[in-house]
């Protein structure tokens, strides 16, 4: 071995990191060439320097006080989310899901999760301001209990109010004044910025064609339930073509979930879609759809 | 004293078992599974065997005393956060480094760290070694320890954290690799460049154990 080689491989000779092979021959090699061991010298008596570096720091009990109280402030936060918290990890799931997908499933439920945080959003703004207009004595009925596949159980909902869309349909009748009509035409107009407006979208496009109107929180559902169904669509495909590898027992389990997914769907869905678009019902109902996302995936995957 | 604290996180003084110790009780590996499992004083015996070379590493990362006890404690809690999705438990300093390498960046691209790092700027840190005369006697270990402290700070990022890692926190080149996710290569380059550029600052003082 020359000097030159010697020299490249000094380094990584003095930290340990040669194969025996290449760390033998540099021994030698050192043995018999006294530049080289001088440079070998050097280099220890650089280590040896450094070693003596002493820093401004040290460990103190307060630093494992500090610690200690920060994991407990987190352990009591854990111990008790508020529904901000069961938002925002349910995002984050939601967004761990595509880093497995092929990129079409995986834009698409990232579409979906834009579209439901928008939707989320639009429904907390709107809520308060029906809950604080719309005073009704008559309670509609709470969103329905989803939890019939082990999904967490949807947290009871305040009584929403009996739906004002109800006064949009109400038979006003010819004798009604135009006065009148001219008020319902500007609740209307309200209505549409509002949740609980359900399926009179259509009918105040109807009224109001030269409008285009803004996307509504049940719009941004609604396209993010696409999102999701195509998604799952596209998912479905794949592991139909691969069904046959499968052996029996899991295909069978498979199925079993995607049934379970399938009814939590439906039964969130009902309650998510029936109760003016309950920002819980809704969070589980597209929890649901991602759910199935992720089961397909890791069919699709195996 | 760090050459003690470096051992004591590897395992030994020899790398040989401990006949006195009690092997499964204290191994790290068993004090992770009882810390997952809830146990607060087997996480504090995982601080007191890993806090110190970590807020060591951190220090040198960012130069600041109290920003590297804060991040510290940030590195522990982050720490304890993720410990049940730890797989290799053997593996667990090098994970430990790696949580407090992301730390230590992040906080390195706050403003605060970048006005401390405009403040020791290359020829302060020339200017300290080179104005001083070619040390004849011993040198007072303070004047070391802002000579070195300075060079440190002076050298870029990347190869100040690869320099840190294998010069004083003897991590070798693999465990390097996982803590900073660079190439060996890159972890290569990097390292010999560092060395020669603290080799060049530190000259006046080597030779004083000539």
């Amino acid at each position: 071995m020359k000097c030159q080689e010697v020299s490249a491989a000094l380094e990584e000779y003095f930290d340990g990191e040669l194969g025996e092979r290449q760390r033998a021959t540099v021994a030698a090699h050192l043995a018999a060439c006294e530049p080289c061991t001088q440079a070998y010298e050097a280099l220890q008596r650089e280590q040896n320097l450094l070693m003596r570096y002493e820093r401004d720091v040290e460990v103190t009990p307060q630093l494992w006080l500090g610690v200690q109280a920060r994991i407990a402030a987190e352990q009591q936060t854990e111990a008790a989310p508020g529904f901000g918290a069961r938002l925002r990890d349910w995002l984050s799931n939601s967004f761990t899901v595509p880093r497995f997908s092929p990129a079409l499933t995986a834009a698409l439920v990232l579409v979906a999760i834009a579209l439901t945080a928008g939707a989320m959003k639009l429904m907390s703004k709107h809520e308060g301001t029906t809950t604080a207009v719309n005073q009704s004595p008559t309670p509609a009925p709470s969103v329905v209990n989803a939890n019939s596949n082990g999904m967490q159980s949807a947290p009871s909902v305040a009584p929403t109010q009996q739906p004002q869309v109800l006064d949009v349909n109400s038979n006003a009748g010819p004798q009604a004044e135009p006065k009148k009509r001219e008020e319902k035409r500007e609740e209307k107009r309200d209505r549409m910025l509002t949740p609980n407006h359900g399926a009179r979208i259509e009918e105040a496009k109807l009224n109001t064609p030269a409008v285009k109107h803004e996307p509504t929180p049940e719009d941004l559902v609604k396209d993010a339930e696409a999102k999701y169904q195509k998604a799952i669509e596209i998912l479905k495909r794949d592991v139909d073509k691969r069904r046959a590898s499968f052996d029996p027992q899991t295909l069978a389990r498979f199925d079993e979930t995607l049934s379970a997914i399938d009814r939590t769907i439906a039964e969130t869905r009902r309650a998510a879609l029936g109760q003016g678009n309950d920002p819980v019902a809704v969070q589980y109902m597209l929890t649901a759809y991602a759910k199935k996302v992720e089961v397909l995936r890791e069919m699709a995957r195996n | 004293m760090e050459r003690l604290a470096i051992e004591a996180v590897r395992g030994g003084v020899d790398g040989r078992p401990d006949v006195h110790a009690k092997p499964a009780m204290n191994s790290v590996e068993h004090l992770i599974v009882r810390a997952r499992e809830g146990d607060e004083e087997a996480f504090r015996l995982i601080f007191e065997r890993y806090s110190r070379p970590i807020i060591s590493f951190i220090y040198d990362m960012v130069n600041d005393r109290a920003h590297a006890e804060e991040l510290t404690q940030e590195t522990f809690v982050r720490a304890h956060r993720h410990l049940a999705a730890l797989r290799e438990e053997a593996k667990f300093a090098t994970w430990l480094f790696s949580i407090a390498k992301n730390v230590a960046r992040e906080s390195l691209r706050t403003a605060h760290s970048r006005s401390q790092k405009v403040s020791l700027d290359d020829e302060a840190v020339q200017e300290l070694s080179d104005e001083r005369p070619s040390p004849a006697g011993a040198l007072l270990d303070k004047e070391l320890n802002e000579v070195v402290r300075r060079a440190l700070a002076g050298l870029e990022e990347d190869k100040r954290l690869v320099f840190t890692l294998k010069v004083f926190q003897q991590r070798s080149y693999e465990e390097i690799v996982e803590i900073t996710g660079f190439s060996l290569p890159k972890v290569k380059t990097d390292l010999h460049r560092a060395r020669t550029e603290l080799r060049r600052r530190i000259r006046p003082y080597l030779g004083v154990q000539e």
